[in-house]
């Protein structure tokens, strides 16, 4: 065990951190990350402290303030209670964020299973499960979500539910790509003969190769969920009309647009469009220093 | 006699292929037609043969990466092919085997010590320090020193990989080794250390090693017996020396004649 202690500090450090320090830089130097990085990182602190920060409450109507144009009082305007603008959108990012984020994670846990079940299984398995897939990929999106939210009470769990539900097919399609090709590699025979279960099999050895691709599935992913969510809040089948989330906002101001209130939907919208780029932009970075092909164009 | 502890008997497999498209002419190979051995605990046995002759083939299917289309392997007497899966991992305890390529053999995101120890936390619970421990003499035992157990295999070089792909093998204790031209991927100097050091664990272990190789020197250094394959059958076996000092099939001869020409141009 003397052995043990100093192994450390032998294998020399530019070894063990060069590679991953390399990846790193590349990702923060890129132009797309410089732009969307800050911008995600605006919109989680905004989400986290904004809440204590604003002199208003979300939920607390101001009937002196009705309708009030955007000034040094209220910075975005009030709604038709009179309700602060502004709290109520950092608000809404706390719920439109969660929703998107816990949908994602769903939606990915979902579709790692459904890859690796058809990814490592026998060839008949793979080529029903991925005509399955097809035939559900040819289904709009937008349409299923709306169809499933038509039944039964909305509430927070059942729009991610619906979220997740509706988008786990491109993860799942990935893993399975991923696992076919993973599978051919010598390590993984070597796993095999060495008594592998599957299980560990994808716990070991294939889900962290495919841990880079699925890394800008999942952000675009998050992406795509908080534009989901809007949509449907946006049309009434979304979260509880109660919560102030993003596409509740937008659904709210449109019905006082014609009074004049540009403010009730041009903030919210701006906030979602804000989020989504920003989101977007990071995953085009992760997906550069993913791809070593692109990455060299760089 | 008791049986012995690999039995090869009549094994088969033919890969089929499409023809062109419009040829429809199906072609099929045989890799591998009808081979059979036998090795006995501890015996070193080399199987030679050009590229393509069914080698690789051959070790998959005896290490069950692959079925045969007809004829057994029975490890201790059990078929390998005709058992469930969880038996067949028990099996894996008994036989092991080293990969070709010490670059791809080896997960890029595993760190050394765990990559050692992954077959036998496979048949084991073992707590960290018991796997530290295993790890290091198993480390000691290739001849490569301990710090190299929070290594990830891109900072190893070629030789070092292969050591710990051996001692990744041997972690659960098996009686038999394939080796799939395990040295075949590196240099001259670094082969003829790994040899010496599969012949070293050998007499340490009492292993049984099936050595394929299309290299009549590195087999030359190692085994004791040899098979010739050819076109998937094995054209000759006999006892290593004297095969390759007065080879009778003409194929072993030209096989030993090329290598013969190869040497004459490295003086």
């Amino acid at each position: 065990m003397d052995a043990l202690s100093t192994d450390k500090g032998q294998v020399p450090e530019y070894f063990r951190y060069h590679q991953k320090t390399a990846l790193l830089r590349t990702f923060l130097r890129h132009p797309m990350t410089r732009v969307g990085l800050p911008g995600l990182l605006i919109i989680a602190i905004a989400a986290v402290l904004g809440p204590l920060l604003v002199p208003y409450g979300a939920d607390e109507p101001d009937l002196a303030a009705i309708f009030a144009v955007p000034s040094w009082s209220h910075w975005l305007g009030t709604d038709q209670l009179g309700r602060d603008l502004l709290a109520r959108l950092l608000e809404g990012a706390q719920v439109s964020l969660s929703v998107a984020i816990i949908a994602t994670l769903f939606a990915t846990v979902l579709g790692c299973l459904y890859g690796f079940v058809a990814g490592m299984g026998p060839v008949w398995l793979d080529r029903i499960m991925m005509q399955f897939l097809d035939t559900l990929l040819s289904i709009p999106v937008l349409l299923l979500v709306i169809v499933a939210q038509a039944f039964g009470e909305s509430s927070v769990l059942k729009v991610i539910a619906v979220i997740g539900l509706a988008s786990w097919m491109g993860t799942a399609r990935l893993m399975r790509t991923e696992c076919r090709r993973l599978m051919a590699a010598d390590y993984i025979s070597a796993a095999l003969v060495g008594g592998a279960s599957q299980f560990r099999l994808a716990i070991t050895h294939l889900l962290p190769n495919a841990a880079a691709p699925l890394l800008v599935v999942v952000t675009v992913g998050v992406g795509q969920a908080v534009l989901i969510e809007s949509t449907l809040s946006f049309l009434n089948l979304g979260v509880p009309s109660t919560l102030p989330s993003w596409g509740n906002l937008l659904g709210n101001g449109m019905s006082s647009l014609l009074g004049g209130a540009w403010w009730m939907v041009l903030f919210p919208g701006l906030m979602i469009v804000f989020t989504v780029a920003s989101i977007n932009l990071v995953g085009d970075g992760l997906r550069d220093i993913v791809d070593p092909k692109r990455r060299a164009g760089l | 006699m008791s049986t012995p502890l690999l039995n090869v008997e009549a094994v088969s497999r033919v890969y089929h292929s499409l023809g062109g498209m419009f040829s429809g002419k199906r072609h099929n190979v045989r890799a591998v037609n009808q081979v059979s051995l036998s090795l006995a605990e501890g015996d070193v046995v080399g199987l030679v043969g050009e590229s393509g002759s069914g080698k690789s083939t051959l070790a998959r299917m005896i290490i069950g990466l692959e079925q045969p289309d007809s004829g057994q392997v029975l490890l201790k007497g059990a078929n390998i092919h005709a058992c469930r899966a969880q038996q067949l991992r028990r099996m894996r305890q008994t036989m092991q085997m080293v990969f070709q390529n010490p670059y791809t053999a080896l997960n890029p995101l595993q760190r050394i010590d765990a990559a050692i120890v992954e077959p036998l936390v496979n048949f084991k619970s073992l707590s960290q320090k018991e796997r530290t421990t295993v790890a290091v003499r198993a480390l000691e035992d290739v001849g490569l020193p301990a710090r190299l157990l929070h290594a990830y295999p891109h900072q190893l070089s070629g030789g070092e990989r292969q050591r710990v792909c051996i001692a990744r093998a041997l972690s659960v204790q098996p009686k038999l080794l394939l080796c799939d031209e395990a040295v075949s991927a590196l240099d001259k100097t670094v082969q003829a250390q790994v040899l010496t050091l599969l012949r070293q664990l050998q007499q340490r272990y009492k292993l049984a090693i099936l050595f394929i190789s299309h290299d009549l020197a590195a087999v030359n250094q190692l085994c004791d017996k040899l098979l010739v394959m050819r076109q998937g059958e094995i054209v000759e076996r006999g006892n290593c020396q004297t095969l390759l000092s007065n080879a009778t099939h003409p194929y072993t001869q030209k096989l030993l004649a090329a290598n013969h020409y190869l040497e004459g141009v490295g003086q």
